[in-house]
């Protein structure tokens, strides 16, 4: 199914993490960071402190999406290494499967060679990684599970407690339950 | 489909926004960012031509803050209208938690309405996501202009699913904060932890 669930456990992450600083020091990379293909975080290495990393995920997996397009129209299925390059700083990204991305930063361009090189052997470890499951901390969350739904359900009517809901209500259709 | 991250200790949802180009999308997330507190929203992304409309997709991050020692956020994105975009709109529905459609209410674009909705069910079928349960919303947008069509026409050629549906005019802001409320109660209710 190609749309599941990302379900990461801190047993995967710090096995993950482990590579992939082994790989800053292999590429003498900046930072690293791993999100999955729909855009949300999975983790982080190295100097990450003037990115948002937030926006960083969306967009280059608005940007795959891009890509994708220009893939097709080249009869390709789509580019599963994609290198950005700036002034200072460039970025290497490659697919891990159908899963996730990762995404290096790096400053010194001699270093492309490597950063490919690596890339490759870390994608292959992740993506195991991220394919092997935590089943134990699973069972630990399902108990807090109904109090994180009450709160959240509240915390949506006062984030989006309006001002105007007298008009908002006034143009209400009803809502039908399903 | 909500990502978890034990480690990070935290819960992404992911809401599209969904709907022919113009209909209104882009002006729902810029009304909810415009108007909710600072300590919820992150950073809002547009990328846009200069037609102003849409390229790939706008991004707002709403940050709900520690839940129950979770970080939770609810990622709002739109998908570009232009027909050309159709892999764009493939991949950003791609993880969906729920999709709010929006629906430009004018006569004119009636058929533009109803060939975007074939398309997203075309799309969640493509993902394995049953239309019947996917948390959904339908909004009737632009209802202070004239020539448009009755809410109960819609209602029956467009929301043939029966889901729950909102009146709005999203540059005045009304019916933005029902519909999101909406959306985004059903997808938290939704949230399982069925790996
Ligand atoms: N009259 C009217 N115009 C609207 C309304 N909502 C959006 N618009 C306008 O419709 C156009 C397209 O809106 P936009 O949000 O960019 O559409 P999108 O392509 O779905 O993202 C813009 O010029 C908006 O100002 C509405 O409720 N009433
Ligand atoms: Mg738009």
């Amino acid at each position: 199914m190609e749309n599941h669930k990302t379900v990461t456990f801190s047993s995967q992450i710090k096995e993950i993490d482990k590579y992939l600083d082994d790989f800053i020091i292999k590429t003498k990379s900046v930072s690293i960071i791993l999100i999955t293909k729909d855009g949300q975080l999975i983790t982080s290495r190295g100097d990450v402190s003037f990115i948002n990393t937030t926006a960083l995920a969306a967009l280059v997996a608005g940007s795959f999406a891009a890509t994708k397009e220009v893939a097709s129209l080249l009869g390709e299925r789509e580019f599963s290494i994609l290198l950005q390059q700036g002034e200072k700083r460039h970025v290497h990204i490659s697919l891990l499967g159908s899963i996730a991305m990762m995404v290096v930063v790096f400053e010194n361009l001699k270093n492309v060679g490597k950063v490919r090189f690596y890339a490759k052997e870390a994608s292959q470890k992740v993506t195991e990684s991220l394919v092997k499951g935590g089943k134990r901390e699973e069972e630990r969350v399902k108990v807090e599970l109904s109090n994180f739904k009450e709160y959240a359900t509240n915390l949506i009517d006062t984030i989006f407690s309006d001002s105007d809901s007298a008009l908002i209500d006034q143009t209400k259709t009803e809502t039908k339950e399903e | 489909m909500a990502s978890l991250n034990y480690a990070l200790r935290e819960i992404n949802f992911k809401i599209v926004y969904y709907g022919p180009g113009l209909g209104g999308k882009t002006t729902n997330l810029e009304y909810i960012y415009q108007s909710i507190s600072p300590s919820y929203k992150g950073k809002m992304i547009s990328l846009m031509t200069e037609q102003e409309r849409t390229l790939f997709f706008d991004f707002l991050p709403l940050e709900l803050g520690k839940i129950k020692g979770f970080t939770t956020r609810v990622h709002l994105y739109t998908v570009p209208g232009q027909e050309y975009y159709e892999a764009s709109r493939k991949l950003i529905l791609k993880g969906a938690d729920g999709v709010v459609f929006i629906v430009d209410s004018q006569k004119h674009r009636l058929n533009e309405n109803v060939n975007s909705y074939n398309e997203l069910l075309l799309r969640l079928k493509e993902y394995q996501l049953d239309v019947d349960t996917l948390p959904c919303v339908v909004q009737y947008n632009k209802r202070d202009l004239s020539d448009i069509n009755p809410v109960c026409q819609l209602e029956e050629t467009i929301n043939i699913h029966k889901k729950p549906s909102f009146e709005a005019v999203a540059i005045k802001g009304i019916g933005v904060f029902a519909t999101i409320k909406v959306i985004c109660k059903s997808v938290i209710e939704k949230f399982e932890l069925n790996v």
